[in-house]
């Protein structure tokens, strides 16, 4: 596999909770799911993948450069105008309508200026947004917010888009719309999606990564977790494959993780 | 072969004309324009009468408000705008784009303080454009807005970086309390130190300052607040040793030049005379207003016309010509001018008559019988030349000696107070003719 992102012994600790302990990763182009429970690591994974939050020990590689040392700032920035992020806390200006906050995101992603308005126009589109485009952020609703922290990720159309918790507050109808969306891109981008909904990583995603106490407890295809879940164990938990399989795939970790 | 000349490719704008019209726009970056202009407005409205008609009074007070109420506004205001990405939770998005930190807060930082620098300017122009049809010599001190304008520059990236710094959202009314002390209370010192304040009130009614200052205090001024803002801002806070640097080879140049800072305004300088006799002479930058002061005067000058001894001159600032000289208020705004008129003339001509009436002696005890008598008598001739009762107290009855000279015949009084006059300068209460 091309890999664009790759992790190794990736460490982060919040005080003395370790958050991420010694993690290898690596993912290649196309939209791959983080599964785990609440507090497993995954908004961790996510920020220090952004670059936003900076790792405690590990080496990380994005698009072919190393991002991990403090001082090689100028490949980070080259990484970072590549990349798109959306945070599970997603603050924006109230006051900007979403086209300016949509360009005052490209503009900090350091776009071309001459594509700045069309990509902005494009993004706002994506995200179903066009005819809100001038409408103040404060006068939208929270999915809609949240459509525009979409919009603002993929403005400079990212070769890694990162995207914590992106289904939170969508309807139905948006999640359906969103997880095309995230197909489309990740055609040619690798996406990286964390998420609760299983929903989302079956229908959207290919590569399904589950993270549970800092640690990568499964790795393997949507398929190949579904198909965990069909083995007997329908009586025992309940719910859809996908679900049956994430819970099997989490206990069989916690009981190896247990008996070493 | 022709030669043709390459299209000229003209490079698209880029995005940052639109963050920074956006970051203009909203927010309270406008607000901050409006709030400064607004309470500019009202300060000056407030005291119009104190200032309408004189350049100098109407910057000092311009100056005075702008810098010690909106300037505190400015930089809390800015102070809010600094701390927007704490209360808006953006720092974890800006965290992971590409654009430099300061490249960031500039554009934030800029437009409030333009804003600002926008609303004193407005304030500024209304207040020249009503001062004008009633001023005299002189114009406007396009220093003392160079100085404004930097200074409120100034505040607004200083109260920026605060903001940046700190979170919490009291910070923005604790910050402009503390800028109202640091601005204030250097105006109570007696340092040359004290022009380091941008605050400091200059006085201009008769002098000008160097032209340098303005300058040298724009860069003292935004020196700090660059060198603050960089150490807020910039990845390798070390450069804001660069502006501070700036900003510290200045402050020595201002602090040592002091009260040097300061020249004469040969409009100010050169004394205004009317024609004739006796004259009446004003600063230059108040000639306008001689007939109003001759005409104010002109019962006074009619009474003493012919009278040996009486003023050859009427000054608001005596030139060392002796008895024949005698000094006059000089009619400014809130002192007996209002609005280009010189108000209560009464009490104008009163006031000149203290003035020529009035004895230099320091060791004279007044408690005396005959000082009793001399003061009386100097008293008396005070109101019978102001021809009025500016002098006496609303409902009080002329005093016997007033009532003594008005009873006089013309040509007894006459007599009578050309020795009076005589007696001008002495402190010896016999010489004095009694009334």
């Amino acid at each position: 596999m091309n890999s664009t992102v790759k992790v190794s012994g990736l460490t982060v600790r919040h005080r003395r909770r370790t958050a991420l302990d010694s993690v290898d990763l690596d993912f290649g182009p196309g939209v791959h799911g983080l599964l785990g429970p609440n507090g497993a690591g995954k908004t961790s994974l996510i920020r220090v993948l952004s670059t936003a939050a900076a790792p405690d020990a590990g080496r990380i590689e994005l698009l072919g450069t190393e991002v991990g040392a403090a001082s090689d700032h100028r490949g980070r920035a080259a990484v970072r105008r590549r990349l798109g992020y959306l945070p599970q806390e997603f603050g924006h200006y109230a006051g900007f309508t979403v086209r300016e906050f949509v360009a005052y995101v490209a503009w900090l992603k350091e776009m071309d200026g001459a594509r700045t308005a069309a990509a902005v126009e494009r993004a706002v589109e994506r995200v179903g947004l066009a005819d809100r485009i001038d409408s103040r952020m404060k006068t939208l609703s929270g999915g809609m917010v949240r459509r525009v922290g979409i919009a603002q990720a993929i403005v400079n159309e990212p070769e890694l888009l990162l995207l914590d918790e992106p289904t939170a507050g969508l309807d139905p109808e948006q999640r359906v719309e969103f997880r095309a969306l995230m197909r489309d891109l990740g055609e040619h981008a690798t996406v990286i999606l964390s998420t609760h909904l299983v929903e989302d990583v079956v229908t959207a995603c290919e590569g399904v990564t589950l993270i549970e106490a800092g640690r990568v407890a499964y790795r393997g295809t949507t398929r190949e977790l579904a198909a965990l879940g069909k083995d007997g164990t329908q009586d025992e938990f309940g719910g859809s494959p996908i679900e049956r399989g994430y819970t099997t795939a989490l206990r069989s970790h916690r009981a190896t993780a247990g008996a070493r | 072969m022709t030669l043709t000349e390459a299209p000229v490719r003209r490079k698209a704008p880029g995005p940052t004309l639109l963050v920074l019209r956006a970051e203009a726009r909203r927010g309270i970056a406008p607000w901050t324009g409006v709030c400064t202009a607004l309470t500019l407005f009202v300060t000056m409205a407030a005291k119009a009468d104190t200032w309408q008609g004189d350049w100098a009074e109407t910057q000092g007070l311009l100056h005075s408000g702008a810098m010690l109420l909106t300037g505190p506004l400015v930089a809390a205001a800015a102070c809010w705008q600094g701390a927007r990405d704490h209360r808006r939770g953006t720092g974890e998005l800006w965290r992971s784009t590409a654009r430099a930190r300061w490249s960031r807060m500039l554009m934030a930082a800029l437009p409030l303080a333009l804003w600002a620098v926008a609303g004193y300017l407005v304030a500024l122009a209304a207040s020249l454009v009503a001062t004008w049809p009633y001023a005299g010599g002189g114009g406007p001190f396009l220093s003392v807005a160079v100085l404004d304008s930097a200074s409120l520059l100034a505040m607004g990236l200083l109260g920026f970086g605060v903001g940046v710094l700190c979170g919490w959202r009291l910070a923005a009314p604790v910050l402009a309390a503390l800028m109202y002390l640091v601005l204030g209370v250097p105006n109570y010192s007696e340092s040359p130190a004290r022009y380091l304040d941008p605050a400091v009130q200059y006085a201009l009614t008769d002098r000008l300052l160097v032209w340098w200052f303005a300058p040298a205090m724009a860069v003292w001024a935004c020196g700090l607040a660059a060198a603050a803002l960089t150490a807020v801002a910039a990845r390798r806070r070390l450069f804001a040793l660069v502006p501070l640097a700036v900003a510290a080879a200045v402050a020595p140049l201002i602090v040592h030049t002091g009260d040097g800072l300061f020249r004469h305004d040969p409009a100010a300088s050169h004394l205004a005379c009317t024609e004739g006799t006796p004259q009446f002479c004003l600063s230059g930058r108040r000639e306008h207003l001689l007939p109003q002061v001759a005409e104010a005067l002109s019962g006074l000058t009619g009474r003493l016309e012919g009278i040996p001894g009486a003023p050859e001159r009427y000054v608001t600032r005596l030139s060392g010509h002796g008895a024949a000289e005698v000094e006059m208020p000089a009619p400014a705004p809130g002192w007996y001018l209002l609005r280009g008129r010189l108000q209560r003339p009464e009490d104008y001509a009163w006031q000149v008559a203290v003035h020529l009436t009035r004895r230099e002696c320091p060791d004279l005890h007044y408690e005396d019988t005959d000082g009793v008598r001399m003061v009386a008598t100097d008293s008396a001739v005070g109101l019978w030349l102001a021809g009025s009762r500016a002098g006496l107290a609303p409902g009080a009855e002329k005093p016997l000696e007033l009532r003594r000279l008005e009873a006089m015949p013309d040509a007894e009084r006459r007599a009578w107070l050309g020795r009076y006059l005589a007696t001008h300068e002495s402190c010896d209460p016999s010489e004095v003719p009694a009334l």
